[in-house]
């Protein structure tokens, strides 16, 4: 088997065929993976921390646009996980709800950042700032970092609808499932995101 | 994706470059060292313990955070800057003294078990408190379903203040990190609890690093805050009454011998968004000025989108415009100020809500204030104002516009014999009689039918007429807000 740890979604689509405590590129594979972690079995939740550090990593990235930040998400979102898995009913839905666990570390270091009053600058960001110091324009910027200056102007919860439809994919209906709230919220939401994004996108590329 | 979209490059931002900017921004994956931080995290001997914001303990296991700033400052440039998502004014001309005040703001400091003993009794007037804080680490926290503000739950930010010195927070070197422990306080104490969209941790000594023992030492401070918060009646049945005798800061007075005056608080809403008033906060004081007495201190203040106003003032606000708009929300101690027209009891702070873009008085409440959301307005079945007027259940939310809000079909009626005057007729079918409440300073008058005065004594409604919108309901009481004019 040659599973792709690097898409999240396709992992566990074909994990779920698994049966038993498989091992699968050095991971444990399967739905009897979430079940093992639920009841304690260490070896069975590193292994789920490992297939899926990357995608919590970079939906931490789209979130919150720095990579320190988006690290410490990621820990706090599995440390989260490891303490609260014994109360997911439905283990087939562990990935929507680790991604919500996700969704809501990123909110608490939002707010830890704020009451660290510093911020440590991404190198990009510091680049940029020099160029424009210097009075060189830039017009190949990068698109990833026009979007990453970008999201700064939104709130948590626009980022984060935006995170999961543009970066992971996800449609309304999983929008839905992972964040917890109604269809019409969610459509409404992602509509909003979507327009203040582009001002903001359009404000950034234009500077 | 129309022209509008089109930017200086003259690529649109449609689905599909934003897809590709999504995936540039986090085509990265995790630092190598995450994980085997993460799994260290997770093996420590606190694992699956429940814990609360009375007493913990957990270990904690950090990555280097300083990597990428230690990279930044290789190339020599300053890799760190002031956030701008919280000012603090200048500290006030008091002279630091060095003793803890007997008075902040015009308010007598008691102790905590003074303030404790007087909170049963009390309203929610401001009072200032001295007693030594215990800066708490911010937990992490998994997946909550949303709760009123000033229930307790993981995520809930509090400050523990103590009447006398204690250390809560201990660290100490264990293999693989270093264990940090709280302990519950002595008594007396009690828990602070912060405003809404505020970080109370903000307002102490510089929290860059969390792990630092140093960070958790306690604090000698004066904070003034108030009881009885009108957000408790939010809380589930069985918490009302923590809630109610919960301590919410509004200002952190006197830290350290320091005096520190007046706190402000912009950006800090609940999901992160960066707000930006139009109005500094010298221009705030100068639109209040003629409003409020010399005696009058502002205490605190908080920018804050209308939409996001109840999180400070409770849903008993009814307010009406667009969401976006940004408000000051100002406590404010001293007597009740000379405007807006309300009925203004005796007490001795209150707060009041200014508009930023035209810089108006919205709302107000406090100094004894009883707003007819409550449910607590006295009927008067005979005029008992000046005038022949009656008095009306009203909000303290000012009339700014009509506004559309949610769709009626309904004729206003009012009798002076009924106990809330006046009441819409439902067409719609459903519940046919819907209370209603008024801004605040309407009354009405009946000459000989129903007429509603503005707080100007100007007519604005009648007797019979119809209603198409309202600016909201209570969902609980099914009372509806109405602003004239309709529409």
């Amino acid at each position: 088997l040659n599973l792709r740890r690097s898409s999240g979604i396709e992992w566990v689509r074909r994990s779920k065929r698994l049966a038993g405590r498989e091992m699968v590129n050095g991971v444990l594979a399967g739905r009897s993976l979430v079940d093992l972690a639920r009841s304690g079995d260490v070896p069975a939740f590193e292994s789920l921390v490992r297939s899926r550090m990357d995608a919590m990593y970079r939906l931490g990235l789209a979130i919150l646009g720095d990579e320190a930040d988006a690290a410490d998400a990621a820990q706090m979102t599995f440390v989260a996980a490891w303490r609260e898995l014994p109360r997911l009913r439905d283990p087939d839905r562990f990935d929507a709800w680790l991604q919500r666990v996700a969704v809501n570390s990123c909110r608490m270091v939002l707010r830890a950042r704020g009451r660290r009053r510093i911020r440590e600058i991404p190198m990009a960001e510091i680049d940029l700032a020099q160029k424009r110091a210097l009075g060189v324009a830039d017009p190949g910027r990068a698109d990833g970092e026009i979007l990453r200056t970008a999201i700064r102007h939104l709130s948590l919860d626009q980022r984060a609808i935006l995170a999961l439809h543009h970066l992971d994919d996800r449609s309304v209906t999983e929008v839905v499932e992972i964040l917890a709230i109604p269809v019409g919220t969610a459509k409404s939401r992602l509509f909003k995101a979507r327009a203040d994004l582009e001002m903001a996108l359009r404000e950034e590329e234009g500077r | 994706m129309n022209e509008r979209s089109r930017n200086s490059t003259g690529r649109p931002w449609d689905d599909e470059r934003l897809a590709g900017a999504y995936r540039a921004l986090a085509a990265r994956s995790a630092p190598a060292d995450l994980i085997e931080a993460t799994l260290a995290a997770r093996s420590a001997p606190a694992d699956r313990k429940g814990r609360g914001p009375r007493g913990f303990a957990w270990l904690t296991w950090r990555r280097p955070r300083a990597v990428l700033a230690s990279g930044a400052v290789g190339l020599g440039v300053a890799a760190i800057l002031v956030a701008s998502l919280i000012l603090r004014p200048t500290p006030s001309a008091s002279p630091a003294t060095g003793a803890v005040p007997t008075s902040v703001e015009g308010l007598m400091v008691i102790t905590v078990s003074q303030a404790l003993a007087a909170e049963p009794n009390g309203g929610d007037g401001l009072v200032a408190i001295e007693g030594w804080i215990n800066p708490m680490p911010l937990p992490g926290c998994p997946v909550e379903t949303p709760h009123p503000a000033l229930e307790e739950s993981c995520s809930t930010r509090q400050l523990v203040l103590t009447e006398t010195r204690q250390e809560l927070v201990v660290f100490a070197s264990v293999v693989g990190g270093t264990s940090m422990t709280a302990s519950p306080p002595t008594a007396p104490y009690l828990y602070a609890r912060e405003l809404a969209g505020a970080n109370v941790d903000a307002l102490l000594p510089d929290m860059a690093d969390p792990t630092t023992a140093a960070n958790y030492l306690a604090l000698q401070a004066v904070i003034v805050g108030h009881f009885h918060d009108a957000r408790a009646g939010e809380c589930s049945a069985d918490q009302r009454a923590a809630c109610d005798a919960a301590f919410v800061v509004d200002q952190l007075a006197w830290l350290e011998g320091k005096s520190l005056g007046l706190d402000l608080w912009i950006g800090g809403d609940s999901s992160g968004a960066v707000l930006k008033p139009r109005l500094t906060a010298d221009g705030v004081v100068a639109a209040l000025q003629s409003s409020l007495g010399p005696a009058d201190s502002v205490v605190s203040m908080a920018v804050v989108t209308l939409g996001d106003i109840t999180t400070i003032t409770g849903k008993g606000l009814q307010a009406s415009g667009n969401g976006a708009d940004l408000l000051w929300f100002v406590r404010v101690a001293g007597p009740a100020p000379s405007f807006p027209p309300m009925a203004w009891g005796a007490g001795n702070s209150g707060w009041v809500v200014l508009d930023d873009a035209s810089g108006r008085i919205r709302g107000a409440g406090g100094w004894g204030f009883v707003s007819g959301a409550t449910g607590s307005f006295p009927p008067s079945p005979r005029p008992s104002l000046s005038g022949g007027l009656f008095p009306l259940p009203t909000t303290n939310w000012l009339a700014g516009r009509g506004c559309a809000g949610v769709g009626l079909d309904a004729v206003l009626h009012g009798s002076p014999t009924d106990s809330r005057v006046t009441w819409l007729e439902n067409k719609l079918g459903g519940q046919s009689r819907m209370d209603v409440l008024w801004p605040a300073g309407y009354r009405a008058r009946f000459n000989p039918s129903l007429e509603i005065l503005n707080e100007s004594g100007n007519v604005v409604a009648r007797e019979g007429d119809a209603v198409a919108g309202a600016c909201g309901n209570d969902p609980d009481t099914g009372t509806v807000y109405l602003e004239p004019p309709f529409k």
